[in-house]
């Protein structure tokens, strides 16, 4: 037949090529490497996956747990301010609160602290797309997805525009050391913070001469209290929209409950080496309010390791998936040891 | 002018010979092996046609003929005029047949006056049941027109895909009734390749058009089919999942994942499986026809499978998100963009890997394919850097391929393909080593042995001059037969002893004249 086949084609090709090409592409003849499931491929595979999982879920567990975390609750704590919050009109109103806490052991190495929201839901849509990217970059543009916050009635345009700028994190929380006779103010970074891309690129503040100027003609978000150009008058690269604490909050979350990097320890002096063991207050200017929605605001000292934080379902997750590979690659093997016998029965007929 | 036959020299004799284009029986066999009912519409006279089933290996020595007589018999046709319940004489008919020792094997002659005849579903039901019941069929005095009907016939009544196949215009209208149409071009014109969904350039390519390139084809489709939904569901009910968690509103982040997940992060290696898959060589195809039954019995895409890669592509879904989001609680404040990131990767990585556990024939296209996926799929967290250096480490970096990992493993033990594949060359290889099963009457009927594929064409008269002699005997029921070939005393089959005509001189006596001279318009 393939002498056949190569008449046909040599024939073919006198009267005008009809047939398609003898290649290996179309002949399906591509050299080809099929796995073949051996005993020895499957088991070794099996055991190198739950080996590997195993490893990886133990490694993630143990640093997980090597995470020193410290978490409070301070819209609980901080009750009165939270009932004084609940009304509006107190917006002017300053609400201070000071919650105190005991480090048993020095933390040693770099120590961020968050604050954490619970029951906020950044991730809702209309919430999401109000925002305005071209703004944030520094141009005039059009505001129309900002709405209802882009502009007041009176026709002057808010800067930044939009609900997710107008719902900001306003709290201000500092954390102080009681030392053995004085009471020390721990030294924080404040800038830092964001993602080199948003600050060098995403967000740019409008150019002029001066930053108040550049933002002449705008207003402030309703439930700010300062304006933007304001945010940080001591740096002048962390103020108007290029401002850290801004950048983290329009970075919105996608689940309701979340943590945001706030500051960040600056590891001089008394606390070269971290936090020293002893009592700290943390004192907080209370104006961010959580009750009308059921949230909670939580404040969170803590350390990180390479795989995180302190959650441990990953490292739990690996666990037991390698041990899951490792018991089906025992039954896979107890499967064939006892069936072997069989085959060699058959084998020998 | 009559001349009285005196004084002539004979000169010489010259003979036509119509033979068989090389591979057929070899096909026949084949597609036999494969559950495929080879059935021959022929508009030749009846000799021919059984000389033609003889010489193609469709018939052998050891089946049963059912001719006119017994069909019409089997079918209640002629001794009554009612037509009751032809079916149970059907079914008794068919186990009465089956079960007579060491004859399982039938084939069913039919005329083309009686295929005309059929009046009434019930008795095209019974024909048609006969029929499937044998395991050859030869219809022959057919016009083209009945070609097609019957054709019709048995897509009407059974629920089979039906194949034609011819080389001249009369086969035109078979070509054009059944499912698939194979034409094949030859010296009796290109009628036939024209109206046909597939043109050979020889019978015996056949062979490789059905159980090579239809069951690779079968596969790649049911493969590509099963994927396709898998990585749908995969990809899109982890937007509800996390509409649980987001008040039910839509997302806009991830818009150009959506977009693009179906063209660029997954689309790439189920192409090379849809082009290039295969799960046995051409050649192995060849040797076990047997695996052609996967498709006629749907093995490969049914509601179950359906069902299993459902719930596979649930699964997956419910693990990528879930993983991702109990690993990033209560982290997630600046990574948000990562998570979404980190979470379209792990859905498109877990698609992946996925479709490259269920690919079996890895081709230098198919690592082209992975590794261009791969190289798509955006990287976790390149852009978490901030200014002063990588201090925010990233979760997404082992929960992106755990959630990657376990689901596609978990969906690949149920993998049905592997298993049916495995089964069937399983079961093949340990049928080789047994010679196949041949049931053989004990009693050689050596003058079947040596049928040619030549046919005679001639009047009435000089058939009974030329075959007159020892071969001529009268065709009882089988037992007479039986002794009366006992009798003869052949020990020799393969010495000609004759032509051996019984049944065809026994129907042509019996049907006088005409049968098989002249032309029949019909």
């Amino acid at each position: 037949m393939e002498k056949k086949m190569k008449n046909k084609t040599s024939v073919a090709t006198q009267e005008g090529d009809r047939c398609p090409d003898n290649s290996a592409f179309k002949q399906q003849r591509l050299p080809a490497w099929k796995p073949q499931l051996t005993i020895a491929s499957v088991l070794s595979s099996f055991f190198l996956t739950g080996a590997f999982c195993l490893a990886v879920g133990v490694c993630l567990v143990l640093s997980a747990n090597s995470v020193r975390e410290i978490q409070i609750d301070y819209s609980d704590k901080c009750s009165d301010c939270s009932k004084l919050r609940e009304n509006s009109s107190n917006w002017n109103k300053e609400c201070h609160c000071s919650i105190n806490f005991t480090l048993k052991e020095d933390i040693l190495g770099d120590v961020f602290m968050y604050y954490g929201l619970q029951n906020f839901y950044q991730n809702h849509r209309r919430y999401m797309m109000s925002r305005s990217d071209a703004q944030l970059l520094g141009r005039n543009v059009n505001r129309s997805y900002c709405a209802p916050f882009s502009t007041y009635r009176n026709g002057t345009p808010m800067a930044p525009c939009g609900a997710i700028a107008n719902s900001m994190f306003n709290d201000t929380i500092d954390l102080f050391y009681n030392g053995n006779s004085s009471v020390i103010q721990v030294p924080l970074l404040k800038t830092g913070n964001s993602w080199w891309t948003d600050k060098n690129v995403k967000f740019r503040n409008p150019k002029s001469h001066n930053l108040s100027s550049a933002f002449a003609g705008t207003a402030h978000p309703p439930y700010w209290q300062k304006p933007v150009y304001l945010l940080d008058e001591e740096d002048e690269r962390n103020n108007g929209y290029v401002n850290d604490d801004f950048i983290v909050w329009m970075r919105v979350s996608a689940f309701a409950t979340f943590r945001n990097l706030y500051r960040r320890l600056r590891r001089t002096r008394h606390f070269a080496d971290g936090l020293p063991a002893g009592n700290y207050t943390f004192r907080i200017s209370y104006n961010f309010p959580v009750t009308r929605f059921k949230g909670r605001k939580h404040v969170i000292l803590s350390t990180v390791v390479w795989s995180g934080g302190s959650n441990p379902f990953l490292g739990i997750a690996y666990v037991v998936s390698g041990a899951a590979a490792t018991l089906t690659g025992f039954v896979i093997t107890g499967i064939h040891l006892k069936l072997r016998k069989k085959k060699t029965y058959f084998q020998k007929q | 002018m009559k001349r009285k036959g005196k004084n002539h020299q004979l000169l010489g004799a010259t003979a036509i010979e119509d033979k068989l284009q090389d591979g057929v029986p070899e096909t026949i066999q084949l597609l036999k092996l494969g559950n495929i009912k080879v059935w021959v519409l022929t508009g030749d006279k009846q000799e021919t046609a059984m000389n033609i089933g003889y010489a193609c290996r469709l018939l052998t020595d050891d089946m049963e003929i059912l001719e006119e007589k017994e069909e019409l018999r089997a079918l209640g046709v002629s001794s009554q005029p009612r037509v009751l319940s032809p079916k149970d004489q059907i079914l008794h008919t068919g186990e009465v047949l089956m079960e007579k020792a060491r004859w399982p094997w039938q084939w069913l002659r039919c005329d083309s006056a009686e295929a005309s005849q059929d009046q009434g579903g019930l008795v095209e039901k019974a024909f048609v049941e006969l029929a499937s019941g044998c395991q050859a069929v030869i219809c022959c005095r057919v016009t083209p027109k009945q070609k097609a009907l019957m054709v019709q016939l048995v897509k009407k009544h059974k629920k089979a895909v039906t194949l034609a196949i011819g080389d001249g215009a009369n086969d035109v209208n078979m070509i054009k009734t059944a499912d698939i149409g194979v034409g094949i071009s030859g010296l009796e014109g290109l009628q036939a390749v024209q109206c046909s969904d597939y043109a050979l350039a020889q019978f015996c390519f056949l062979q490789r058009l059905l159980l090579v390139h239809g069951r690779w084809n079968y596969l790649r489709i049911c493969k590509f089919l099963r994927y396709f939904f898998y990585k749908t569901f995969a990809g899109l009910l982890a937007q509800v999942w996390f509409a649980f968690h987001s008040g039910f509103t839509a997302q806009v982040r991830d818009g150009w994942f959506l977009a693009l997940y179906n063209i660029f992060y997954t689309a790439y290696p189920v192409l090379s499986v849809g082009l290039l898959e295969q799960d046995v060589s051409a050649k192995k195809s060849l040797e076990f026809p047997e695996l052609y039954m996967i498709g006629q019995q749907d093995e490969l895409f049914n509601y179950r499978i359906f069902g299993v890669t459902l719930l596979h592509g649930v699964g997956t879904s419910l693990i990528s998100f879930y993983t991702a989001l109990w690993a990033f609680e209560d982290h997630v404040g600046t990574k948000t963009v990562g998570d979404y990131e980190s979470f379209s990767v792990t859905v498109a990585v877990s698609a992946l890997l996925s479709i490259v556990l269920d690919t079996r024939h890895w081709t230098v296209l198919s690592f082209l394919m992975v590794t261009a996926t791969l190289g798509q799929c955006p990287h976790p967290s390149p852009r978490a850097k901030p200014a002063h250096g990588s201090w925010e480490p990233n979760p997404s970096r082992w929960s992106s391929p755990y959630a990657s990992l376990v689901s596609p493993i978990l969906g690949a033990v149920p993998s049905p393909d592997l298993a049916v594949s495995l089964q069937r060359i399983h079961l093949k290889a340990s049928r080789d080593p047994e010679p196949p099963v041949e049931l053989r009457s004990h009693i050689p009927r050596g003058s079947f042995r040596r049928r040619s594929s030549y046919a005679f064409s001639h009047q009435e008269g000089y058939a009974g001059l030329i075959t007159r002699g020892d071969s001529l005997r009268s065709r009882g029921p089988p037992g007479d037969s039986l002794s009366s070939r006992a009798t003869r005393g052949d020990s020799n089959p393969k010495i000609p002893a004759g032509f051996g005509w019984e049944g065809t001189l026994k129907l042509t006596r019996s049907h006088g004249q005409g049968h098989s001279t002249s032309p029949v318009s019909l």
